[in-house]
């Protein structure tokens, strides 16, 4: 019997691992007006080397499920790229939004996670990050690639916003996130924070969150580094000679084995006092 | 500036604030299980790069006829609209040319490198897709002035290790009539990688005798496997650069990985042998440089042509449309290590007036360094000769 039940169990886990990987979203010809599907492919397993090879470790490194890519059509002229990447968590979904947008600033209503350029939409949504980019130039391109990346929002779940961990707390602090980095590897730092990368070569962490903020009128960055014990805190602090970085003013080890670093021009008792405040709230 | 740095642990009143911005402990606790990431990476695995250069090594032996030389070429009309200027593009190969060799015609100098009786092999990169691959415009010229040069069409292949990914990017045979076109990993046209006895195409493209080994190795899913031929710790190299070909025209493309570049050596090294999943995380340098090192690569290079009209400076090696621009500009030369320095430079640059970064990052040159101490060039930008040449 109990063998029994532990097949039944299997059969209903494999049932709802091919049901997520099926209900996948994507676009059909005539969605949009003009608009022709020229390619649809999709990419599951564990890995992106097929799609990508050596552009997968990032997507892996933050924990990658799957991938819809599409060619676009539209109006016989222009051309469309779109990959829609389901990561493992709404928080890895942003994290790879957050380093790939560059100093981005868009808004948009119909995503929280949104950043528009000339020729290409990224959007973060849940489990979901979207890249919808021209592979044509000419006029009218961005006003496409929104349309279309619109046109997949309402084709995903409406799972929310995500919040940052380090942001949850703190109402002052929220309309920072939207600027925040959240790296969880070397691969994420080097995209999103490439200074970041030598002084943490070889140190064991578990994710990285960095802001820019506003320290009395003058640019700062904030840090905080999250290892996954106090024995690999130790480790890290041993390992990267923490102290010995000078761009980084303020260092201070805290409970839950992180550290709070900041970078800003300003003497270190006020930075400490600012790091009280950040604490504080 | 004064600097403070804290090493007590805040008191337990503290630990309650921060457990109010929401638990980072535990809600970080997915992050880390995904990756990983949570190991030492900077403990190198050994590998048997230490045994390339006991190969002995030959007239055409990296860095080839020319060390330490390098042409840069500089069109601003090359690329309007996403349209390559064709003609434009001859011109700026034909003065690198003629500046890389100092022969007096075109013709003359590619049979410096190239002999007419030779198979050429020219190694393109068309893994980020038709934003960001080695533009064919480019190839075509290429050959054209092989051609010119007394090269047979027949004689003269296209490759990378997928050929449906050339495909996608329009190398195909449609478009470049009587030049074969070859990839390692190889699909048939209902798509499968599989013969009917089961077997991988790609293992038929594979040369055993010939292999990078490390001691590393990856586990891959059913889907993967066929993109990588094999799994374990030996990289075999592609029968394409080990039999089919007698010489080698590398093309990659000016793109960044990171704070570093994919350029001539990553194109050689990751894209002739199998199995290079496992190696991308902890041995990125050391392949770039030892692959390159054997024979089948080291002695077979006659020249690299870095497509730079296009190119990207930051999201690389994927296709980042933001970050792709136009750098207008070919680098011509027979060392790789000396045409991936001068390369490495304009992407860095890039990135610095782009604030994609404030400084180098120490890790970026890492490769070069190693290749230089394989001795197949010169990365050393005091011992680079390189020549500007700007295209009117």
């Amino acid at each position: 019997m109990r063998s029994l039940f532990t097949f039944l169990l299997g059969c209903l886990a494999v049932l709802l691992a091919r049901a997520q990987t099926i209900d996948t979203p994507y676009l059909s010809s005539g969605d949009l007006p003009g608009l022709v599907v020229t390619r649809t492919g999709h990419f599951d397993g564990k890995s992106l080397y097929g799609y990508m090879d050596g552009g997968a470790e990032l997507y892996r490194e933050y924990g990658f499920v799957d991938l819809t890519v599409q060619e676009l059509r539209i109006n016989n002229q222009q051309q469309l790229l779109v990959e829609l990447f389901r990561m493992c968590d709404p928080l890895a979904a942003f994290g790879i939004f957050s380093v790939s947008r560059g100093d981005c600033r868009g808004e948009d209503t119909t995503a929280r996670y949104w950043c528009q350029t000339s020729g290409q939409v990224l959007c973060a949504t849940g489990c979901y990050f979207l890249k919808v980019q021209r592979l044509t130039s000419g006029s009218g391109g961005s006003g496409l690639t929104s349309a279309v990346a619109r046109k997949f929002f309402q084709l995903l779940p409406d799972s929310g916003a995500v919040v940052l961990p380090w942001f949850a707390g703190s109402p002052n602090a929220q309309p920072w996130q939207r600027q925040a980095i959240l790296a969880s590897g070397p691969l994420g730092l080097q995209n999103g924070s490439p200074d970041w990368v030598d002084p943490l070569e070889g140190g064991v962490y578990r994710s990285i969150t960095i802001v820019p903020w506003s320290v009395e009128g003058k640019p700062a960055t904030i840090g905080w580094i999250h290892c996954a014990s106090a024995q690999a805190a130790s480790a890290l602090e041993r390992h990267v000679a923490l102290d010995t970085r000078p761009a980084w003013h303020y260092i201070r080890r805290c409970e839950g084995n992180s550290f709070l670093v900041i970078e800003a021009d300003l003497p270190a008792e006020r930075l400490a006092q600012f790091a009280g405040t950040l604490l504080i709230h | 500036m004064s600097r403070f740095f804290e090493t007590s642990d805040l008191t337990r009143r503290d630990f309650v604030k921060i457990a109010a911005f929401g638990g980072v402990a535990a809600a970080f606790a997915p992050l880390t299980t995904r990756s990983g990431m949570a190991q030492d990476i900077s403990v190198k695995p050994a590998t048997n790069g230490k045994d390339a250069p006991r190969f002995p090594r030959t007239s055409r032996s990296m860095p080839g006829a020319f060390p330490g030389r390098v042409v840069q070429l500089l069109n601003d009309k090359a690329i309007a609209n996403d349209t390559f200027d064709v003609q434009g593009l001859h011109v700026m190969l034909a003065k690198g040319m003629l500046a890389l060799t100092g022969a007096q015609g075109v013709p003359e100098a590619w049979r410096m490198l190239v002999k007419p009786n030779e198979v050429v092999g020219i190694k393109v990169n068309p893994v980020a897709g038709k934003l960001l691959s080695t533009s064919p415009e480019l190839v075509h010229v290429i050959i054209r002035q092989l051609e010119e040069a007394g090269i047979p069409t027949k004689n003269i292949v296209i490759w990378d290790r997928r050929a449906f990914e050339m495909a996608d990017v329009g190398f195909t045979a449609e478009a470049f009539p009587g030049i074969k076109i070859a990839g390692t990993e190889v699909k048939d046209e209902k798509g499968s990688f599989y013969d009917a006895e089961g077997s991988q195409y790609g293992e038929k493209m594979i040369d055993r005798g010939w292999y990078y080994w490390a001691d590393v190795e990856e586990k891959y899913d059913a889907e993967t496997l066929p993109y990588m031929i094999n799994e374990g710790k030996f990289s075999y190299f592609s029968r394409i650069c080990t039999k089919d070909v007698d010489c080698i025209i590398n093309v990659p493309i000016l793109k960044n990985a990171g704070p570093t570049v994919t350029l001539c050596l990553k194109n050689l090294a990751f894209g002739a042998i199998t199995n290079t999943g496992r190696l991308h995380k902890q041995l990125w340098a050391e392949t770039c440089a030892e692959v390159p090192a054997f024979p089948p690569l080291r002695d077979k290079v006659v020249l690299n042509i870095v497509d730079g009209i296009r190119g990207c400076y930051q999201g690389g090696p994927a296709a980042d449309q933001k970050y792709i621009c136009n750098f207008n500009t070919l680098l011509v030369g027979t060392d790789p290590v000396a045409v991936d320095r001068v390369g490495y430079d304009i992407v860095l640059k890039k990135r610095l007036e782009e604030k994609i970064q404030k400084e180098e990052s120490a890790k970026g040159r890492r490769f070069i360094d190693l290749a230089e101490e394989m001795h197949l060039g010169i990365g050393d930008l005091s011992k680079i000769t390189l020549e500007r040449i700007p295209i009117i």
